[in-house]
């Protein structure tokens, strides 16, 4: 069961990484929804574009996940209901 | 569906931010009673598929694009307090380090994807399960419908904003048609997308799906005293619609 459970994690930050580091180079570059019709409104981007600090391409793509997934870990653990007088707590 | 800087006015931006502030304060309470020792590293598992899934953006038309949004995929999975949660960290690097998202717009985007996808896909799951048969097979399903409706639904929010504190002078029935138009395709997606992820977690791990809990309970419930004392009783009312 601890093993398996191993497993599944492992699985799953796999397909997360596989989404991440295999798709994004076939991900569409067109305009997303709100851009597309942000164009065709006449809807004007008023601010100075930012430049963006990191690309999703490569590391950036790398550094980005971890990130999240750092920094959602340790909100979501320091959240958590502790479970007091299972076996399995802490 | 980012907000960039300078679509919405000052007044509005700071509403939201207000709005997404004190959704996030709400959340940070109501996460306590979704999140236990399973569940946390999945919230932190979700947050960072949503980060990558969202890099991904799929065609939906003609030079048109869109992107999972994950907010009814985190609330199904999680839990819609920790959904919350989940897509504002993603948000937050997103707008902090990729220029995804405009930094005044974070609240908006907080908003839009974080609370009303979040919420909105989460009420029509519950709504969905209601519906279907009580299995947990469901829940793939009725995961898929909210994902479906949270698409258009967090559009009809933005150009409700854009209605109220738009920086450009915009027929809102115009704005309104175009923004649920394109984004219930893009909706279409992100059901299937939803259903497709929510069905594979389903299928080797329910315990940890927050969504299938109560079905999980309900058939434990009816099926321990069942086959306790009468295993013909049981299989005879199975495919009757008594319950």
């Amino acid at each position: 069961m601890r093993a398996r459970g191993r497993l599944w994690w492992a699985i799953g930050v796999l397909v997360t990484v596989l989404v991440a580091g295999v798709l994004s180079p076939f991900a569409s570059t067109a305009p997303d929804g709100l851009e597309r019709v942000a164009n065709d409104q006449g809807i004007a981007y008023q601010s100075v574009a930012r430049t963006s600090l990191l690309s999703y391409d490569g590391i950036g793509g790398v550094v980005g996940v971890t990130l999240v997934l750092g920094t959602a870990l340790l909100l979501a653990w320091a959240l958590r209901r502790r479970s007091t007088g299972s076996p399995r707590g802490r | 569906m980012h907000v960039p800087d300078g679509f919405l006015d000052v007044p509005t931006s700071v509403a939201t931010a207000v709005v997404a502030a004190t959704a996030i304060g709400l959340s940070l309470r109501g996460a306590r009673r979704e999140l236990d020792d399973r569940a946390a590293p999945l919230a932190g598992l979700v947050a960072t598929f949503i980060f990558a899934a969202q890099m991904i953006n799929f065609p939906v038309a003609a030079g048109t694009s869109g992107h999972l949004i994950g907010g009814a995929l985190a609330a199904v999975l999680v839990g819609p307090w920790t959904a919350t949660l989940c897509l504002t960290v993603v948000l937050l690097v997103q707008g902090l380090l990729f220029a995804d998202g405009g930094l005044t717009a974070l609240g908006t985007n907080i908003t839009l994807m974080g609370v009303v996808a979040g919420w909105t896909g989460y009420a029509v799951f519950r709504l969905a399960l209601t519906l279907l048969p009580r299995r947990v097979g469901s829940v793939p399903l009725a995961a898929g419908f909210g994902g479906f409706v949270s698409v258009p639904v967090a559009a009809l929010g933005f150009a409700g904003l854009f209605t109220v504190g738009g920086t450009a002078p915009i027929d809102p029935g115009t704005l309104i048609a175009a923004m649920v138009g394109v984004h219930t395709l893009i909706g279409i997606g992100e059901g299937v997308l939803t259903a497709l992820v929510v069905g594979s977690v389903v299928a080797v791990r329910p315990d940890l799906v927050h969504g299938a809990r109560r079905l999980r309970a309900a058939a434990a419930a009816a099926a321990a005293p069942a086959s306790a004392s009468a295993p013909a009783e049981a299989a005879a009312t199975r495919p009757g619609p008594t319950p």
